[in-house]
């Protein structure tokens, strides 16, 4: 299950120290979605994770730069100049039995030096790790998944974190958006509306978690809860049609238009 | 199968023309002078030569990477980038299938630019060294092992097959700066004219504002402009005739062809169209004149690195270059100040 909080624990951390701790963690999960081409000709639906730090970005005003590269010694150089800037740099780390992608956390780099036999990278829990190792840990992910966000560093300065935003009412204004987007987009219309769609475990992880979130809400309401349950049933069954997802969509964004009207 | 009445034009960015060309077919016509102003397009990057960083000569350019995620961001739109290896291009087939939209793909256009038809050679005017990296190519279809994209600067569309392609997405090298696949994804919803453009384009101004003048970067924005301003008559002095040779071709090129007249121009005319949207037009104006005039300074002082004529020494440190900087000075804060203080009024 990913937990959004733990892989942004070292971000957090440098947040809340600086600036009065916000509940931010509880407001990580989000409602993007993707789905996957299965190797039987079937889709699947998964959440979409690689904009979990926009809404840190919108909360914070803060510009988190992050960048795709190999861990190679132009990115050991790049970082070493980042850190020496005054940035906080962090990159991936994934568990030694990661199951799946996201199966990582952002861990905060203190100190990055050179030794005879290479780079060595130490992260603020105190770990320390050689370069090369940690090169070739990353291209193992790397290939396994096939994915370059394995790579994925990000670093920006601590001193610019200003907590400007109420994040309830930024939180539900932004998934309000973005599920206009999701559920009135093109491909509603030119997709086959009795194709069956399988529902990843991973999808009904996030959706609960959002769900709880927007549940505890002071703008939500009884009438919510109803249909917010309707969408959670259909994607429990773990097979959807696209016209029910598509309908799912649509309430989930009708929920949150109407707790944005409570707001105003 | 390839997009159906793509219409695509052409313009200065690729990333702001990819942008016109995607709304455009979601029904929304707006040029690309609009959707630069709404993507953050108000900025400045000025990195002095270092052998840790990523280049080792001066450069001086408007920086276009965070437009997507800016203009995303301004309108509330769902925007994903993709960075999965799509070695059979069922991703690609997926967006034009489902989405019926160009996918917006990052690509380094040296590995086909010797395969397009005549008006690719665009790129051999460019004089850069390294290769052009991070550069937004519409595909608008797959057919027969073929990969039909459009790119801003010409009306053509061009074709290579998958393989050549796949080449120009993932280039061997270290840098950050590599496409990695990179596919910008948004999903635009039906009746998306619908939206508040008052609030949106005075959010876009603010943050682009507020980002240019903050910016923690100090190769970017307000931070590296003074850095500019302050370091470029020492650098003669500093790192020698045959690093400024090369450096002064190199920027030359970047704010000729890559960001004309650090694209002033296009900010000022988005300025100009917003006035109608959100009134004040007297202090819109004012600003829009500075624009208009720091872009003439910008493209005169490109013109004035690129000229061969003129030895290396004169054109880093003349009185011409001398007078050229204090005037582009003058305008850039001027109307920074002048957008800072209507932006606070918001």
């Amino acid at each position: 299950m990913v937990n959004e909080a733990m892989q942004l624990e070292g971000i957090l951390k440098s947040l809340s120290e600086t600036k009065e701790k916000p509940e931010l963690k509880d407001y990580l999960s989000g409602m993007s979605y993707m789905v996957k081409n299965l190797e039987d000709g079937k889709r699947k639906i998964y959440p979409y994770f690689e904009n979990r730090l926009d809404i840190v970005k919108d909360i914070f005003r803060l510009e988190i730069q992050q960048c795709h590269q190999k861990f190679s010694g132009k990115k050991i150089k790049r970082l070493r100049m980042k850190m020496a800037e005054g940035n906080l740099v962090c990159v991936r780390v994934y568990d030694k039995d990661n199951q799946d992608l996201q199966d990582f956390r952002y861990k905060k780099i203190k100190r990055i030096w050179r030794q005879w036999n290479g780079w060595m990278i130490e992260f603020a829990e105190g770990e320390c790790i050689s370069g090369l190792k940690f090169r070739l840990f990353c291209d193992g992910i790397f290939k396994k998944y096939k994915d370059w966000s394995v790579y994925e560093d990000l670093n920006f300065r601590e001193s610019d974190i200003k907590l400007l935003e109420d994040i309830e009412e930024k939180y539900i204004s932004r998934w309000k958006n973005r599920m206009w987007c999701i559920s009135c987009n093109k491909a509603k219309n030119r997709s086959d509306k009795e194709e069956i769609l399988n529902v990843s475990s991973v999808y009904i992880e996030q959706r609960k978690k959002v769900y709880t979130v927007l549940k505890k809400s002071r703008f939500f309401r009884d009438e919510d809860k109803k249909i917010l349950d309707v969408c959670m049933d259909k994607y429990l069954k773990e097979r959807i049609s696209v016209k029910e997802l598509y309908q799912c969509f649509d309430l989930e964004y009708q929920v949150l238009t109407r707790m944005e009207e409570r707001i105003e | 199968m390839i997009l159906d009445n793509y219409d695509h034009q052409m313009g200065k960015s690729c990333r702001t023309v990819a942008l016109r060309n995607l709304m455009a077919r979601n029904g929304l016509e707006w040029k690309e002078d609009f959707l630069f102003g709404l993507a953050n397009g108000f900025n400045f990057s000025f990195a002095l030569p270092s052998k840790s960083a990523e280049s080792k000569y001066f450069k001086c350019l408007s920086p276009n990477l965070f437009q997507f995620e800016n203009f995303a961001e301004n309108m509330g739109l769902e925007y994903q980038v993709i960075t999965q290896v799509d070695s059979g291009y069922q991703i690609i087939e997926q967006i034009l299938r489902f989405d019926d939209n160009p996918v917006l793909c990052e690509v380094s256009p040296e590995k086909y630019k010797k395969h397009l038809q005549v008006e690719g050679k665009f790129w051999d005017n460019l004089k850069l060294d390294v290769p052009v990296t991070s550069h937004i190519t519409e595909v608008i279809g797959i057919e027969d092992g073929d990969v039909y994209f459009c790119e801003n600067y010409s009306r053509e569309v061009f074709h290579v097959s998958k393989k050549i392609f796949s080449k120009a997405r993932n280039i061997k090298t270290d840098s950050y700066l590599n496409p990695h696949h990179k596919i910008h994804y948004f999903m635009i919803p039906d009746g998306f004219e619908r939206v508040n453009m008052e609030t949106v384009i005075k959010k876009s101004i603010k943050r682009n504002i507020r980002s240019y003048c903050d910016e923690s970067n100090q190769r970017l924005g307000k931070r590296a402009f003074d850095l500019f301003i302050e370091s470029f008559p020492h650098i003669y002095e500093k790192y020698g005739e045959r690093l400024c040779k090369k450096s002064l071709l190199i920027t030359g090129s970047l704010i000729k062809y890559v960001s004309p007249g650090m694209f002033r121009k296009v900010y000022a005319r988005f300025l100009e169209e917003s006035a109608n949207e959100i009134g004040e037009c007297s202090d819109i104006n004012a600003i829009v004149n500075l624009l208009k005039k720091s872009d003439f300074l910008w493209n005169k002082y490109a013109a004035h690195l690129l000229n061969n004529g003129i030895s290396v020494c004169e054109r880093m440190n003349g009185e011409k270059t001398a007078a050229l900087l204090k005037q582009i000075k003058h305008a850039e804060t001027e109307a920074v100040e002048r957008m800072v203080e209507i932006s606070e009024s918001w």
